[in-house]
């Protein structure tokens, strides 16, 4: 395939450099380390919270580091976990007295690393943190094996509200607390119509054969549920929504939020195609779209494909998911 | 017998030098069921130790495991480089104060090692992990040090107890981390994180069998 690209061993920190001088308003890192991403003002008494992972997958993870959203990301290679240390040091800068929450995605290196370095916040700093993982893909493990899961664009809506609680000054149980909450009601569903390829690896590592499509396929590339030839829009809309209300019944009368993400290389005309779709079955069902979100939230670097991410509201995580927001990549009123 | 300073520091210079010799073969086994990095992180992470282990200016030897164990979570942050760092550090903790080692504070490294490897990946014998071949030797060093054995016999047998915990692992379906996507796929295949554990027995039944 052809890439814009110098050397492939700097994709990650090349496209770091370049996030920092075009919003060095906003961000910046510490330690001396690219990898350790954080906001610039902080605000004093607030609640931190810290996310982390690999690389290739933007605005995950740390787009949504900004007003509004969340403190810090640390910053692995391509589909690898950044280390410890990274998430300590970040850890540090963030914390503003009141503790600090991790929010990161269901991944054994990612969660390990997370619990060195909550320890090491706790060991050499004092800082308290708090840990929630997000696992909203509704393919990756069958019901009842929920702690399985991957985490894939749902956790999204874990950023944006979450932050919101924070931003409210509530203490770092409450901020966990919606936090969980906000995993339990989320559910994702991903569809994959091609690869992605790693740039120091230079080939694919899994295949979705021309005319094929895998749903269910995670962000990189673990397989899915079913292989088979391209459906419809429509089609692909219809199993998704099976699955994630299979998974998390919605009833007449209930408020949701709507999130159609861009895998990469899928363009937005063909998400509001699904949406359409979407938007008519759930209203068929007496079901209210309150807030959507629409193009890419959680990438593979060109991975054709798209998911589906559905949250049930309530009072307050409606509330919270309403207020604004402004990071470099993503705003909203 | 005591396991000194010199001794520590020949045992994570020949871990560098398996780790990099195995670093194909490592490659081979975890592309088969995992993301097929394991041989670039082992080789870089225990390289790394190597390089920097004479250099580091600490007589305790439990500080000094921490240290390199801290080190090796820096260098490489993957799943495997983590769980080899959890039992240094877990196993330096335990054995801060010490300036050398004797039988049975080395059979509480190995403990100790293993805990902290179980306690971070939330493992278990069996699991079809590393675990399955550095637990079987660790217990085999425990019994064999409390029967007074000779350490170089002890960890002679402490090795092959891995070489068999390692073979165990062909059984075995994974259900811990990428691997277990394969899950039954993953039988019949030996366990690539469990060859890295049989390795670092050996780093250690290298320089300890022939003092």
């Amino acid at each position: 395939m052809k890439r814009i690209l110098n050397k492939p061993e700097n994709y990650a920190d090349e496209t770091l450099k370049g996030i920092y001088k075009a919003h060095s308003d906003m961000v910046t890192y510490v330690n001396d380390d690219l990898r350790c991403y954080v906001k610039k003002d902080i605000k004093p008494g607030r609640v931190g919270i810290a996310t982390g992972g690999g690389s290739g997958h933007l605005p995950v993870f740390l787009g949504y580091v900004g007003e509004g959203m969340i403190d810090g990301c640390s910053v692995g290679g391509v589909f690898q976990s950044p280390s410890a240390n990274q998430m300590f040091e970040v850890t540090k800068a963030i914390n503003a007295g009141a503790g600090v929450l991790y929010i990161y995605g269901n991944y054994t290196g990612d969660i390990m690393n997370f619990d060195m370095a909550a320890e090491m916040a706790d060991m050499e700093s004092d800082i308290r943190v708090e840990s929630v993982v997000g696992a909203d893909d509704v393919a990756s493990a069958k019901k009842g094996e929920e702690h399985k899961r991957r985490g894939v664009a749902g956790i999204f809506y874990m950023f944006k509200i979450a932050g919101a609680a924070a931003d409210e000054m509530m203490d770092l149980d409450n901020v966990k607390r919606v936090a969980e909450k906000v995993g339990a009601n989320v559910r994702t569903m991903g569809v994959a119509l091609s690869p992605c390829i790693i740039p120091e690896i230079g080939k694919a590592n899994f295949t979705v054969e021309d005319g094929m499509m895998e749903l269910g396929m995670g962000i990189h590339g673990e397989p899915g549920i079913d292989k088979g030839p391209l459906k419809t829009a429509n089609e692909i809309v219809e199993i998704m929504l099976d699955n994630i209300l299979g998974d998390n019944p919605l009833k007449a009368g209930d408020e949701v939020s709507v999130l159609v993400n861009s895998l990469g290389g899928t363009p937005k005309e063909e998400l509001y195609i699904m949406y359409n779709k979407v938007e008519e079955t759930l209203t068929n069902l007496g079901i209210k779209v309150v807030k959507t979100y629409l193009g890419e939230f959680a990438t593979s670097m060109e991975m054709v494909g798209a998911s589906l991410t559905i949250l049930k509201l309530d009072e307050e995580t409606k509330r919270l998911l309403l207020k604004p927001a402004h990071t470099p990549f993503f705003s909203q009123k | 017998m005591q396991i000194n300073r010199e001794h520590i520091n020949r045992i994570f210079i020949t871990l560098g030098d398996i780790m990099v010799e195995n670093k194909n073969y490592l490659t081979e086994l975890d592309a088969a069921i995992g993301d097929g990095d394991l041989g670039l992180t082992m080789s870089k992470g225990f390289s790394e130790l190597a390089s920097i282990v004479t250099n580091i200016h600490e007589e305790d030897l439990g500080k000094l495991l921490f240290k390199l164990g801290s080190n090796l979570a820096n260098t490489v942050p993957s799943t495997m480089g983590t769980l080899m760092a959890s039992g240094l550090m877990k196993a330096g903790k335990a054995l801060k104060g010490n300036n050398s080692f004797n039988d049975e504070e080395m059979a509480a490294f190995f403990d100790n090692f293993v805990i902290g490897v179980m306690e971070r990946g939330k493992g278990k014998p069996g699991d079809k992990t590393v675990i399955d071949s550095l637990y079987p030797a660790s217990e085999s060093l425990k019994e064999s040090v409390l029967e007074g054995k000779d350490l170089r016999l002890s960890i002679n047998e402490a090795y092959k107890a891995s070489v068999d915990g390692l073979e165990s692992t062909i059984n075995m379906a994974s259900t811990h981390g990428k691997a277990a996507v394969f899950q039954e796929k993953s039988v019949g295949k030996q366990d690539p994180g469990a060859t890295v554990g049989k390795l670092f027995i050996e780093g250690f039944y290298k320089v300890i069998a022939n003092l």
